[in-house]
C-alpha cells in the first residue's frame, strides 16, 4: 500500500481548501454538501467553496489517497442516494495532523512573539 | 437539505450551470459533474431562501469564476497527463531491453526503408526547372488606374492561361511532340497537351509591384523559358489584333479612330524581364533528400514507438494466456 511508503510530513503544508475539507471530514463521513456548509461554518463563512474547487481538491486527494469514496450509506430516510460519502484514508488521517501539529508550532511562535497582545491592541473593533 | 419549492431561479439557474459544465474536461464531467450540478443546485437553495433573486445574483458571482478556474486547472491537468504517455514510452523502452530491442528494430527497418525511397525518389525523379517572365499589364489609356477596376488583372491572368492563347503557344512550339517526348509517349492531342501545359503554369502578381509574372515549368529549362516567352508574345499579339478589330469595327461604322473604341478593355503589355533558362532546379536533390530523411526519421520514431507498445500488448496477452485461472 502507498500509505506505508509515504511520510505525512512530505505532504506539508496544505493548502486552505485541502486542511479545511480533511479537518471537515475528521468527523466522520460527509457529502460534498456537507463538507462544504462545514467548512463555511467552521470559518466564519471566510472559506465559501464553489462546487468547481470542492470537487477538483476532492478529486486530487482521492488520488493522492488522502480520501476515500465511502461504501456505507446513512439512514435511507435522510439519505439522498445520488449523493456521493467521503471518509479519510489512515493516511489522509495522519497528514491532517501533522498538519494540526504544525498549525500548533506556528500559534505557540506566535504567542512567544507576543504578537497576539499587539494585533489585539492594534486591532478595529470586532477586528482579530 | 431544504424541503423549500424551488423558484423558477433555482431551475434556471441549475440548467444554465449544467450548460456551463460543458468548459471543464470531458472525463472530470463525466466523474464530478453530477456531484457539482446537486451542490449547485443545493446552493441555489439557500441562497433563494435567504435572499431569493439577490442571493441567486451573488451565489452567480462566486460561483462562474470557481468554475472557469476550476475548468483551467483541470484542462492543464490533463494535457500534462496526455503528455506523459511520451515519457511513459521513454521509460518502458529505458527499463525493458526486450522493448529497448523491438524500438531499435522497428526504427531501424523504417529508416532503412525512408533511405532507399529517398534515393530512388533522388536520382529517379527528373528534375524540374522554373522560368519566370515578368510583364507589366496596364490600361490603354492611362488616366483610368487600375484601382477602379478590381477585376481587371485577374481577368488578364485568366485570358493569359486560356483556351485560344496556350494552343497557340503549343502549336508555336510543337509541343504536343516535345512534352509527350519527355514522358516517352507518342504524340499528344492538342487538348491532352493544353491541360498538361495548363497545370504548369502559374499566373500571378509580384509582391510589392504592379508586375505580372508567368511561371512555367518543366524538365528542360530552355523549353520553359521558351514556353513563358510564347505565352507572352501570343497574350500581347492577341491584344493587339483586338485593338485593331476595333479599331478597323469603329472605322466601317464611320467613328473618329480612338475616341469611339472601348479602350479600357485593351490592356497594353511590356516585358520587364524576359524568360531566360535557369540551370537551378525547383528542389535540388539535397533538398529532396533532406525532406525524405527528415519525414522518414519521424516516421521511424512513430513506428518504434508503436512497435514498443504492441510488443508490450502482445506480451501481456501471452502471459494472461499462459497464466492458469
Amino acid at each position: 500500500m502507498r500509505t506505508i511508503d509515504i511520510n505525512p510530513e512530505d505532504m506539508l503544508p496544505l493548502t486552505p481548501a485541502v486542511f479545511h475539507i480533511l479537518l471537515a471530514l475528521t468527523e466522520g463521513e460527509r457529502h460534498g454538501y456537507a463538507i462544504m456548509r462545514e467548512v463555511a461554518e467552521s470559518t466564519n463563512r471566510q472559506i465559501n467553496m464553489g462546487p468547481g474547487t470542492l470537487y477538483g481538491t476532492i478529486k486530487r486527494l482521492l488520488e493522492a489517497g488522502l480520501i476515500e469514496e465511502s461504501d456505507r450509506r446513512p439512514d435511507a430516510e435522510i439519505d439522498d442516494e445520488r449523493r456521493r460519502y467521503y471518509c479519510l484514508t489512515g493516511l489522509g488521517q495522519r497528514v491532517v495532523e501533522a498538519e494540526a501539529c504544525r498549525y500548533n508550532e506556528l500559534a505557540k511562535l506566535v504567542r512567544r512573539k507576543r504578537l497576539l497582545g499587539k494585533l489585539t491592541k492594534t486591532a478595529p473593533a470586532g477586528g482579530i | 437539505m431544504p424541503n423549500n419549492v424551488d423558484g423558477k431561479g433555482v431551475a434556471i439557474s441549475v440548467k444554465i450551470y449544467e450548460r456551463l459544465l460543458a468548459i471543464c474536461p470531458a472525463d472530470f464531467r463525466r466523474e464530478y459533474g453530477p456531484a457539482m450540478k446537486q451542490l449547485f443546485r443545493d446552493q441555489c437553495r439557500d441562497a433563494w431562501s435567504e435572499a431569493q433573486g439577490r442571493g441567486l445574483a451573488v451565489l452567480w458571482l462566486r460561483v462562474l469564476p470557481d468554475l472557469a478556474k476550476t475548468s483551467i486547472v483541470e484542462h492543464l491537468t490533463s494535457l500534462h497527463r496526455r503528455e506523459s504517455l511520451f515519457m511513459k514510452t521513454v521509460q518502458a523502452i529505458r527499463a525493458d531491453p526486450r522493448l529497448r530491442a523491438t524500438f531499435i528494430r522497428v526504427f531501424a527497418l523504417v529508416f532503412i526503408g525512408a533511405l532507399v525511397w529517398s534515393d530512388c525518389e533522388t536520382y529517379w525523379t527528373p528534375k524540374v526547372y522554373l522560368s519566370t517572365v515578368r510583364i507589366e499589364v496596364q490600361k490603354d489609356i492611362r488616366d483610368i488606374p487600375i484601382e477602379q477596376d478590381p477585376y481587371f488583372l485577374t481577368t488578364q491572368f485568366k485570358i493569359i492561361k486560356s483556351y485560344s492563347i496556350l494552343t497557340n503557344v503549343i502549336a508555336t512550339l510543337h509541343l504536343y511532340e516535345k512534352l509527350a517526348a519527355q514522358t516517352g509517349d507518342t504524340p499528344w492531342t492538342m487538348d491532352q497537351t493544353y491541360l498538361n501545359l495548363f497545370d504548369k503554369i502559374s499566373v500571378q502578381r509580384t509582391r510589392m509591384t504592379s508586375l505580372t509574372e508567368i511561371s512555367v515549368k518543366n524538365p528542360d529549362p530552355k523549353l520553359a523559358a521558351d514556353i513563358a516567352n510564347a505565352i507572352v508574345n501570343t497574350y500581347r499579339e492577341s491584344c493587339l489584333e483586338k485593338w485593331k478589330q476595333e479599331r478597323d469595327m469603329s472605322i466601317a461604322e464611320g467613328h473618329s479612330t480612338r475616341r469611339s473604341i472601348p479602350m479600357e478593355e485593351i490592356p497594353v503589355v511590356t516585358i520587364r524581364d524576359p524568360a531566360r533558362p535557369t540551370m537551378r532546379p525547383i528542389e535540388s536533390s539535397l533538398e529532396i533528400f533532406s525532406r525524405w530523411m527528415f519525414g522518414g526519421t519521424l516516421a521511424a520514431l512513430v513506428a518504434g514507438g508503436v512497435g514498443v507498445w504492441l510488443g508490450h500488448l502482445i506480451r501481456r496477452f501471452s502471459h494472461r494466456q499462459g497464466t492458469p485461472p
